[in-house]
């Protein structure tokens, strides 16, 4: 046995079909918004005034920030704002920002759920619940569980994504450092309680899966869901025949299988071919996807893809996860070659940590501004597709060194539509962090008030919408 | 002797069932007998002959499960769920588990272009193994699925499972052509549930029963726990014989299983998990500390450790040999770094006994438990409480940053960490894990032995507390001596055997496991040998017999 490790080889579905020649530059579908037939299914508050649809991203980076250069300088009222060192990449998508400074995670409170923050962090940023109880070990020997409610992002991937081929997705850059398998700090969007859903790591993987069959010909992309649909039916069959004859607990598990497989056959259903506008990006080439080294190239191809994918409208919900909570990675390109979870402990006193934090801190900045660029660049109509989406940008913690978690470092970009009136940096006091997942919510037409625990919410945020 | 009339039946019922593993044609409505109230035992009942088995639920396969069957069924040897699955959820430390390891959407999916491309590489590479024929027409097809299905089914597939695959087949061959049809066969076959799952049926079973594991349940029990990967035909035969039934032929085939080169694959399987050592994966090592380190070490140290664990289980396989052998395997690049005359890969050298002790002092395992920089005593002290000893450390305080201290050129690591742990509020936990930690100083960050650090002498001395076994703690001085004593401590072998019988199940001990895993812990405790510890756990009542899942999940 060696343990070299192997180059990917992929004998992929695509030698099923002969793929059309490399690409370019991906360009919109939708160049005149949804056709009316999607128009009229699609549920209110879905579909922007233009008829685009609207669509939620989020960006997370763990281990808190430094809070002295991150948050901006307020100036008269809420649009009057000077961005400092950490946020300076984002200058030219300043209008495009919502900044809200002031949000506690309080459903991650040490008092009300078990686990230790970096754990608590996680399994309440998009669920708004205390963790489950369970077996996983944090990084003081704390015991948690899973995340105890489904996310945001789930949430709103059903109530948008029905007709899409995918309904989300989660894409990963090194997401799973801390454990070679899932747990709580290593994972964001849950299905429901205790169903987390893993991210991509691997560019090559998302590649293949969103676009393989993206460049066949249409006759023949016809051909092969005809195909799959008859393997997948006999699945189903085989399905039926077992669940009868297992135990309780077994049913259960064959059932929620099923559905996934029922769901999958309806997806692919709805999968797409290059059409006049819409292209695959060029196939990313084979990375190690663990890497400390690649990290910067396996982001840009996952933010590539992931507004490709929504341009084309193949999905309009999708999070990239950099790391994962209490990661230990550090950033040979920045030349920070510290522990990133060690170096997030240092106080503001250690001058090297502190300048490493925020070169690191600043740089995630400039990718998330990458983001928000590449959004930006992709025309729907009058606007934009940046102007069709929210982005967050997320953290699980707000300052490393002391596990804090109030004035979390969150950052929302986009108007979801116009929905959110952006541009302003808007210091609320000492508000729980389920709000914002409540205006996030509502801007897809829930009309909720209460979004994950209800001890830990009081209705949207105000002023920005 | 208690044995009841109704557990009688029921046993006798488990039996009939394994005989006639036939279909249900017409299955509209399941006939199911009424619930029973499941058996749980109190230490009580462990002496007498009543049998007590727990609930299995049915196991996902994990990713290495899934390639290891590929291979094994199609001969087609690739990592293809390794490469694209996403990882499992382990709990308790073993990516198996059957209420944690699940499926998501986005593994549905990889499921479905894994068959994709599996089917291709099979049908262009392996025609003869899969096809018993040359005519490419229906009746060969028939032959393949008839040929495939109870293999990757695992046990013979009903007459209404194999129609659905023969009409794909013959639908396919209509509209398209012979190889289409064979491999759109192989795709829905693996899948299906039955291929995925490793599931026990409980059809006509009274819910909360006891039943036994017919001999078809107890192949592919052996084969996924010995070889993590699906049975052979030897094993296909015994099953069909029903030749699985009794405790001595189970045991024989343990200990022809254990001959197989594959039993060495899935021991590695379980000492990766039980010891954290994908952690190898994710480690770094400070450049500028360790100019001698290079990133390739990665991969040396986990092939050293895998030698090492291959040479135990052929070699001597029990545990005080694991504890206690001067064996350390390494390549030319490790020999190098500690100081040995390179022989190429996977040499063996014998360390001086003063030096290395099994396991705990093997390098591979003293450079992983260490910072970047520098040793780790918190590490190493926490590695022999929770692998070794399986005891649980109480969470220190919320409020405290946990970040070990950085190296001082001018002191020991000793000095360094003392300083740290002696903090108020530290120092309660710390005094059962420094102590044992800081024995182990001999060993650098790289996991080179050393008596002298930063210019003063090493001190090794160490305290081993909070024991079972009050004669197994007190002073020592030094890893050698405290893998030694602990070599053959009951406690030790309690904590491995648990491990194993958590792997085998593929579920924490439930209440209903209680007596089996206490039969187990003593024969291991006696002997130490792990081949009688594989029979123990194959043979003991839990995996023998079955109680039907009942409907409240969290029944025992």
């Amino acid at each position: 046995m060696s343990f070299a490790r192997p180059r990917r080889k992929h004998l992929s579905r695509r030698t099923f079909l002969r793929g059309l020649a490399g690409t370019a530059i991906a360009l919109p579908l939708l160049e005149t918004g949804l056709e009316n037939w999607a128009m009229a299914q699609a549920p209110p508050g879905t579909v922007t005034a233009g008829g685009f649809p609207k669509r939620f991203i989020y960006l997370f980076h763990p281990n808190g920030t430094m809070p002295e250069a991150f948050w901006p300088v307020a100036g008269a009222n809420t649009r009057d704002f000077q961005l400092k060192e950490i946020l300076a990449p984002l200058e030219a998508n300043k209008h495009q920002l919502i900044i809200p400074r002031g949000i506690e995670m309080k459903s991650a409170g040490g008092s009300v759920g078990p686990g230790e923050p970096h754990q608590r962090g996680m399994g309440a940023l998009l669920t708004g619940y205390p963790l489950q109880e369970g077996t996983f070990v944090g990084g003081d020997g704390s015991m948690a569980g899973w995340g105890d409610g489904i996310s945001l992002d789930q949430l709103i991937g059903e109530r948008v994504g029905a007709t899409t081929p995918y309904k989300s997705l989660q894409l990963g850059v090194r997401a799973d450092t801390t454990a070679p398998t899932g747990e709580v700090r290593t994972r964001l969007s849950y299905a429901g309680p205790g169903q987390p859903l893993p991210p991509q790591n691997d560019p090559k993987d998302v590649f293949d899966t969103l676009f393989s069959d993206f460049q066949t010909e249409p006759s023949e992309l016809a051909a092969l869901k005809k195909r799959r649909k008859s393997v997948l039916d006999a699945t189903i069959q085989q399905f039926e025949q077992v669940n009868k004859r297992a135990g309780y607990a077994d049913r259960q598990k064959l059932e929620g299988h099923l559905a996934m497989i029922r769901d999958l056959e309806i997806r692919l259903e709805n999968e797409r071919v290059t059409g006049d506008a819409c292209y695959a990006p060029a196939e990313p080439e084979a990375f190690e996807p663990d890497s400390e080294d690649t990290m910067p190239e396996i982001l840009r191809l996952q933010i590539d893809m992931l507004v490709t994918a929504m341009a084309c409208d193949l999905t309009r919900v999708g999070g990239i996860q950099i790391s994962n909570a209490k990661n230990h990675i550090r950033y040979p390109w920045l030349e920070s070659l510290g522990d990133g979870h060690n170096l997030s402990h240092a106080g503001p006193s250690n001058t090297d940590a502190f300048t490493q934090w925020v070169k690191r801190d600043s740089w995630i900045a400039e990718q998330f501004n990458y983001l928000l660029t590449s959004l930006d660049a992709v025309q729907e109509g009058e606007g934009t597709m940046l102007d069709n989406t929210i982005v967050i940008w997320i953290n699980e913690l707000s300052v490393g060194n002391t596990h804090s978690q109030t004035g979390m470092p969150f950052v929302m970009a986009g108007s979801a539509g116009g929905y959110f009136d952006t541009g302003q940096y808007i210091d609320y006091i000492d508000i729980p962090h389920n709000n914002m997942l409540v205006s996030i919510q509502n801007a897809f037409g829930i009309e909720s008030e209460t979004f994950g625990d209800p001890r830990f919410v009081t209705g949207p945020l105000t002023g920005i919408s | 002797m208690r044995f009841t009339t109704k557990l009688l039946t029921l046993a006798l019922f488990g039996v009939l069932i394994a005989g006639c593993d036939s279909p249900s044609e017409t299955t509209e409505e399941v006939f199911t007998p009424d619930p029973v109230e499941p058996k749980i035992p109190s230490m009580d009942d462990c002496d007498t002959e009543d049998i007590f088995a727990s609930q299995a639920s049915m196991r996902l396969m994990t990713r290495y499960e899934y390639d290891n069957t590929i291979r094994d069924l199609l001969g087609v040897e690739e990592t293809f769920a390794k490469d694209r699955f996403p990882p499992e959820n382990a709990v308790s430390g073993f990516e198996n588990n059957s209420d944690s390891h699940k499926v998501n959407p986005l593994l549905v999916r990889e499921y479905l272009d894994a068959a994709e491309d599996i089917s291709s590489r099979a049908i262009n590479t392996q025609r003869p193994l899969l096809l018993p024929c040359e005519s490419e027409d229906m009746a060969c097809g028939r032959a393949m699925i008839d040929k495939l299905l109870p293999r990757a089914f695992r046990r013979p597939p009903t007459e209404a499972e194999s129609d659905i695959f023969y009409t794909l087949f013959e639908d396919t061959l209509a509209e398209s052509d012979f190889n289409d049809a064979a491999k759109r066969v192989i795709e829905a076959v693996i899948q299906s549930p039955q291929f995925l799952y490793k599931m026990e049926l409980a059809e006509g079973m009274a819910p909360g029963g006891l039943v036994k594991v017919s001999s078809y349940q107890m192949a592919n029990r052996l084969s996924y726990m010995i070889w993590a990967s699906m049975p052979d035909s030897k094993l296909f035969e015994k099953a069909a014989a029903d030749e699985l039934a009794t405790k001595e032929q189970v045991e024989a085939e343990v200990r022809r299983m254990m001959e197989d080169p594959k039993a060495q694959e899935g021991y590695w399987h379980f000492y990766r998990q039980w010891l954290h050592l994908d952690a190898l994966e994710t480690m770094t090592k400070d450049a500028e500390l360790f100019p001698e380190y290079n990133d390739q070490m990665i991969q040396d140290w986990r092939q050293s450790l895998y030698d090492y664990v291959k040479f135990i289980h052929t070699r001597q396989p029990n545990v005080e040999m694991m504890m206690s052998s001067n064996a350390v395997f390494m390549n030319s690049n490790l020999a190098e770094m500690y100081g040995e005359t390179p022989r190429g890969d996977s040499a063996q050298y014998s360390m001086s006994k003063e030096e290395r002790a099994g396991l705990l002092t093997q390098p591979a395992v003293m450079a992983l438990l260490s910072n970047a920089n520098q040793g780790s005593p918190i590490l190493r002290g926490i590695f022999v409480r929770e692998r070794l000893l399986c005891q649980k450390l109480p969470p220190p305080p919320d409020d405290i940053a946990i970040e070990p201290p950085d190296p001082d050129p001018n002191a020991t690591t000793r000095e360094v960490f003392k300083a740290h742990t002696e903090v108020e509020g530290c120092a309660g936990c710390h005094r059962l894990i420094d102590p044992i930690g800081l024995g182990f100083e001999n060993y650098d960050g790289v996991g080179r032995f050393r008596t002298v650090e930063n210019g003063q002498d090493v001190d090794a001395s160490g305290e081993l507390l909070n024991l079972v076994d009050k004669s197994l703690e007190g002073p020592f001085d030094g890893g050698v001596e405290v893998a030694t004593r602990l070599s053959n401590a009951t406690e030790v072998r309690d904590c491995i055997a648990d491990h194993w019988i958590t792997y085998a199940l593929g579920h924490p001990e439930k209440d209903a496991d209680l007596c089996s895993a206490m039969q187990i812990r003593d024969k291991f405790a006696e002997s130490g040998s792990f081949e009688d510890l594989m029979v123990a756990i194959a043979t003991a009542d839990t995996f023998r017999y079955r109680t039907v899942q009942v409907l409240e999940e969290d029944a025992q």
